[in-house]
């Protein structure tokens, strides 16, 4: 009987776990607010994290862009706010953030854009 | 909503590409400072290629509508510029970093020049023709984020335009930096 419940278990893991590939919803990262920067054009917000650790050993520092029409918050929700610790998932690359420089608007590439992101308190 | 018109200097009779987003895959009007419309049809809902119409020389706002509304924003104005004899835009081809100046090579560089950068936008300290000096330590937001470094060394990637009176270069240039 041990047995049987033992391979049951190790079954509902391997498809929870194997089945759903992790990027579906995004890769981890974790990372303290710099300071807020505002897509001027694509009505999005980009936020600066230093350091930034994207699921590995080493942090680097760059850019990861919020959405209100695609990222989902959750508490305590100060999205942005330097002093901030941030924790969530991203999709790289996506092109999210656009900027307006004189004439036009131009991308304004950023590691990627979150599609959950939830924060410390401010202190 | 509308992102870009480009080449941003054209005469009358050249192809113009406005990105953007929401446009229509059968009916679009293209409004050159709210006349001179044109009809026209995005294959993906992002780009649309027009022929400039025959417009005096001046700066004219590109505006679309459709179904969905209008592209209309008073904060962001989207222009290309009709002249007789339309010039490219800066091109970065090649950037090398020495200490805290950053060396552009590339075509279209005039004397009017503003870099703008993941780092905030700054002046550059010379230019001619195909080369392009600029300060890292000068860049707006430059000051900020080495603030919250706190001394340790970080790997960043830089994405750099150059904007001047003939337009700005289409794609940015990436160049990984330790700061």
């Amino acid at each position: 009987m041990k047995k049987v419940v033992a391979i049951l278990i190790l079954a509902s893991f391997t498809f929870v776990f194997l089945t759903k590939p992790a990027h579906a919803q995004g890769l981890p990262f974790g990372g303290l607010a710099s300071f807020p920067i505002p897509c001027t054009c694509s009505f999005t917000m980009a936020v600066w994290f230093t350091p930034l650790y994207l699921g590995g050993p080493v942090a680097i520092t760059g850019p990861l862009v919020y959405s209100p029409y695609s990222t989902v918050p959750y508490p305590y929700y100060m999205i942005g706010v330097p002093g901030v610790w941030h924790l969530g998932s991203y999709i790289p690359g996506v092109q999210a953030c656009w900027m307006y420089v004189g004439v036009a608007c131009v991308p304004f590439p950023t590691i990627g854009l979150m599609t959950k992101v939830g924060t410390s308190r401010l202190f | 909503m509308v992102f870009r018109a480009t080449p941003f200097e054209v005469k009358p009779g050249d192809y113009i590409t406005i990105d953007g987003s929401g446009f229509s895959k059968t009916l679009n009007k293209v409004y050159f400072d709210g006349g001179s419309v044109l009809n026209a049809s995005s294959a993906n809902g992002t780009s649309l290629i027009v022929p400039v119409p025959a417009l005096t020389e001046g700066q004219y706002k590109v505006s679309v509508s459709n179904v969905l509304g209008s592209s209309e924003n008073p904060d962001i104005s989207v222009f290309i510029k009709v002249t007789s004899t339309p010039e490219s835009g800066p091109t970065i081809s090649s950037a090398s970093i020495s200490g805290e100046t950053v060396l552009l090579a590339g075509t279209g560089f005039t004397t009017s020049n503003t870099v703008a950068t993941t780092l905030g936008n700054s002046t550059p300290i010379s230019a001619s023709g195909n080369t392009l000096t600029f300060r890292l330590n000068e860049l707006s937001q430059y000051e900020q984020v080495k603030k919250s470094m706190l001394g340790r060394p970080y790997k960043l990637v830089l994405w750099i335009f150059v904007q001047n009176e003939h337009g700005i270069n289409k794609d940015p240039y990436k160049l990984d930096i330790i700061i």
